[in-house]
């Protein structure tokens, strides 16, 4: 029998859509039975379908806590550049009965919550809108901490006994925490950026979906004793204003005028933040500049799983050693998705003499001291700088120079890479020594 | 106020109306009505969760696409069936009672390609750069799925 597949390809397109419309508009349970009009091919029937899938991630978020720790400080990494400090690499071992350390996080971007101090500026608020302004913002002004806050990361923080509180956080990456239906948007930028920069990236498009290839010049615009500076794009202007030194407000608003705007802003104040939000702690900041980076050491903990760290929302995260147990975590960091290497981390327990061992295409390896985190573990983590070299391996070492573990410097090509490390188990007589034993890193709710 | 509601923009529903519709005609075909229709679900909220990396990828239906296979997971884990149609709509005329079930017996990539080739109408390298792949790679899947649905098919 021959059968003109492609056109039957062709009308099933149509059927396809019709059963799409159809499951979106029932948004009831599809089961295969002979008599449906759909088919199992691979399964039972199916659960039923999720009402909110946001509603869900919510309620993931309401799970979990705080983490105890022991003080206040955020860490800078102190790494060696890229060829300077060379040596023997060390006689190959081939690791043995690898184990992972990853912990299953199929959501690794919704983190439990941590303590927030009060008065932690976060993001703002519109207070008492004058008429006519105020009915010109069509619409009800919408906020959900769900979306928000997972844009943000706690840079600082200091210990008590209830375990971490988040005294800074840094964020906000041009996500609108107010929005008036889209006649306005208010929006926090927490981390050091320039004004005009923010503006602009605010304003040419490409967040959007669209983009204006030549920049218009900023206007310079005051508000109140503080200075700000004005883009429009269209009938959309764009404002941006520091509010103090590392906190960037913006207002996108439509049909505005500058003096509307301005007039606007002048009624911004601070949101009261919950006392917790599902941030991650910043172990250790790619960069200086306060802002997030995708090259961050992160310290969170997932769906009440045991802590863990890992460098991008898309390179999975491994658990944190636990006390007495002397294995290690390492993690990854990638530029996108599968892409290329940029970053690679150790843990240990403190005290350990294991040191992070990276090899770079062109040149010699490089060992990687360890730094001591008040969060109760040593860490060492290196990035090559952007052009210069290509990780090429990755391992922890013994004094010895016998390797402890390997990390995996490969990603999983569908979905959230899962690190993992292969270790050998090793000897006893000699770890015992040189474990010093931490808090374990817990979790408790809100 | 501090409240839980739904956050829209205007600049996020622009987003949304363009890659909407392709992510989700992408997730049916490689994941089922069903199943297709959550991961969509999934992965728009993930889009405005992460819209700053986004606006950096050169590939966000790609990009996306691998969000979708990430967290299509949770639904293999709950032993959720594939579905497709299998009986025609109103309008079908020309329809083949055994391409739902063929189709679901392909492999996830041939029949992504296939479907989004031959029912939708994507031309090789939009589908390959959705898939994230070479277009080399993307015509094997594609020559593969209609050979073996081909099969399936006669022997039905």
């Amino acid at each position: 029998m021959s059968i003109d597949l492609e056109s039957r390809l062709r009308d099933y397109g149509t059927v396809l859509d019709s059963a799409i419309e159809s499951n979106l508009a029932s948004d009831i349970e599809l089961r295969a039975t002979p008599d449906d009009d759909l088919v199992d091919v691979s399964g039972p029937p199916s659960a039923p379908r999720r009402a909110a899938l946001v509603a869900v991630a919510a309620a993931g978020l309401l799970i979990g806590g705080c983490l105890a720790l022991i003080t206040d400080h955020h860490s800078q990494t102190q790494v060696p550049a890229a060829g300077t400090s060379t040596e023997a690499s060390p006689a190959p071992t081939t690791p043995s009965g690898p184990t992972s350390t990853a912990v299953p996080a199929d959501d690794p971007d919704t983190w439990d919550p941590i303590r927030i101090a009060a008065g932690t500026l976060g993001w703002f608020e519109f207070s008492n809108v004058p008429d006519p302004l105020a009915s010109r913002l069509s619409g009800q002004e919408t906020w959900t901490i769900d979306y928000t806050a997972r844009f943000y990361r706690c840079s600082t923080y200091s210990v008590d006994a209830d375990g971490p509180l988040c005294t800074g956080l840094s964020g906000g990456n041009f996500v609108a925490p107010v929005t008036f239906a889209g006649t306005g948007e208010l929006g926090t930028h927490l981390g050091d950026i320039s004004t005009a920069d923010l503006a602009w990236t605010l304003a040419h498009g490409s967040l959007w979906s669209y983009e204006v290839t030549t920049a218009p010049p900023p206007t310079p615009v005051a508000v109140g004793d503080h200075s700000g500076v004005m883009y429009s794009n269209a009938d959309t202007s764009y404002l941006v204003w520091e509010q103090a030194p590392g906190v960037h407000l913006w207002i996108r608003a439509t049909g505005f005028t500058t003096n509307d705007l301005v007039a606007l802003a002048m009624t911004v104040r601070p949101a009261p933040l919950p006392d917790h939000l599902p941030v991650p702690l910043v172990v250790d900041a790619a960069s200086t500049s306060g802002a997030p980076s995708t090259g961050d050491l992160l310290l969170g903990s997932h769906h009440g799983a045991p802590a863990c760290v890992q460098i991008n929302i898309w390179d999975g995260c491994v658990s944190v050693p636990p006390v007495s147990d002397v294995a290690l975590a390492m993690v990854i960091g990638t530029d996108g998705v599968g892409g290329p290497l940029t970053a690679v981390a150790a843990v240990s327990p403190i005290g350990s003499p294991d040191r992070l061992r990276v090899e770079l295409s062109g040149y010699g390896p490089i060992t990687v001291a360890a730094i001591v985190s008040p969060l109760g573990f040593q860490y060492s983590i290196f990035r090559p700088p952007p052009g210069t070299a290509r990780i090429t391996a990755a391992h922890m070492v013994a004094p010895d120079d016998s390797i402890v573990a390997t990390a995996t410097l490969t990603t999983v090509a569908t979905g959230v890479p899962t690190p993992t490390t292969s270790q050998v188990a090793p000897d006893a007589s000699t770890t015992e020594a040189t474990v010093v034993a931490h808090p374990t890193i817990t979790l408790g709710g809100p | 106020m501090l409240e839980t509601t739904r956050v829209t923009t205007a600049s996020f529903e622009t987003f949304v109306a363009t890659a909407e519709p392709r992510l989700r005609r992408v997730f049916v075909a490689r994941f089922g009505v069903e199943h297709g229709n959550d991961v969509t679900a999934d992965v728009v909220a993930y889009a405005w969760e992460h819209w700053d990396t986004l606006s950096g990828t050169a590939n966000p239906i790609g990009y996306l696409y691998r969000v979708g296979q990430s967290r299509a997971r949770r639904y293999r884990r709950w032993a959720r069936p594939l579905s497709f149609p299998v009986a025609p709509s109103p309008a079908g005329s020309n329809f083949e009672p055994g391409l739902g079930t063929a189709l679901g017996r392909l492999d996830d990539d041939q029949r992504v390609a296939v479907i989004l080739v031959h029912s939708y109408g994507w031309t090789y390298a939009e589908t390959a750069e959705a898939l994230g792949v070479p277009i080399s790679t993307f015509r094997n899947y594609l020559h593969r799925g209609m050979t073996r649905l081909r099969t399936l098919l006669e022997a039905t």
